[in-house]
């Protein structure tokens, strides 16, 4: 077990040694040209963030959510033969009402990103997901006796 | 170093316990002083994974990988969305302090106070016992002492115990919630 400590303390205290040996002596000159990002030699045309989707945000909120409520499903596995019928009883309650969420973000294609992405340059914002699809395929239809 | 330490102590646990804190401490001044948020952001991160391995050392399981799977599987990675999504450029911090400081150790200092005075309404016995979370509820430090609560029962059935029997409408309260933290998000952004 002291050899685990060893390496507990001498390698963050090596590293650390090392780093602060290059802060202090190390040359530093800087450029304009050397501390500003590289873009294939050009001058910076702006900034680099892109946009992105906000359905990509979504589904990491909705994945934290049910996460959450997997979390609260682990003592209650645990601990059920402890648990009486009111234990048994609560935990239907709890996953009912959030069964009613989940029911209410399949309705409504809260993770459908990809039809609603190509529909929504398409169609009106008023169409269900089910009748999104159907516009794509009219859309396309048009296309096709277009060209 | 001649007395012997009770049993399931080992040298590296006592070790630790001193470093996990400090580590998180460190950690958690650099997320405020980083100039590159997403450097704060992975502090944050290193944050929350020694507070996760100081509360597996103290006997919370549950708790650690709790930590790990919440916090920095979901909440951090929604941390890392929320600075993909700004355009910030990098602060300048030299002008900060001047303007800020005096809030911030106003802050400080009531947080800071109000922690010393909660430790202190505390009677620890000994500093081993202080792993004992229970020492934090001051009516109940001087009944409960480490080795008799912890092989009575496990973690995960305490707290089954808790959310299912003791307080249900607080399970209910919390289901409530994360109901409103379902739709609201999908009715903002959609």
């Amino acid at each position: 077990m002291s050899n685990l400590i060893m390496y507990f303390c001498f390698v963050p205290l090596f590293t650390a040694t090392l780093m602060v040996i290059n802060n202090r002596l190390g040359v530093k000159k800087g450029d304009p040209a050397k501390v500003s990002p590289y873009e294939c030699g050009f001058a910076p045309v702006g900034t680099s963030r892109q946009k992105f989707s906000v359905s990509f945000f979504l589904v990491a909120i909705l994945f934290l959510t049910f996460d959450l409520e997997i979390l609260f499903v682990y003592p209650f596995a645990m601990s059920l033969c402890h648990l009486s019928l009111l234990g048994y009883w609560v935990f239907i309650v709890f996953s009912l009402i959030l069964t009613v969420a989940f029911v209410y973000e399949l309705g409504i294609g809260a993770l459908n990103y990809a039809t609603k992405a190509s529909s929504s340059s398409l169609t009106s914002s008023q169409n269900s997901p089910r009748d999104s699809n159907r516009t794509k395929q009219e859309a396309n239809k048009e296309n096709s006796s277009q060209e | 170093m001649s007395k012997k330490l009770p049993n399931n102590v080992t040298y590296l646990r006592l070790f630790l316990l001193e470093l996990l804190p400090f580590l998180a401490l460190v950690s958690a001044i650099f997320v405020i002083t980083a100039d590159n948020p997403i450097l704060g952001v992975l502090f944050l991160i290193g944050v929350f994974l020694t507070v996760s391995g100081y509360l597996a050392l103290i006997g919370l399981t549950f708790l650690a990988l709790t930590y790990l799977i919440i916090y920095v599987g979901a909440i951090a990675i929604l941390f890392l969305f929320v600075v993909m999504m700004m355009d910030l450029n990098l602060l300048d911090l030299s002008e900060l302090p001047s303007v800020s400081f005096p809030v911030a150790a106003i802050l400080a200092s009531s947080l800071l106070a109000s922690l010393i005075s909660l430790l202190n309404q505390c009677n620890i016995p000994f500093w081993f016992d202080s792993l004992n979370l229970i020492h934090l509820i001051p009516s109940l430090s001087s009944t409960l002492s480490w080795s008799s609560t912890f092989h009575l029962i496990e973690h995960l059935h305490v707290l089954g115990l808790a959310l299912y029997v003791a307080f249900p409408l607080l399970l209910i309260i919390v289901g409530l919630i994360l109901l409103l933290a379902i739709i609201g998000p999908i009715v903002l952004c959609l």
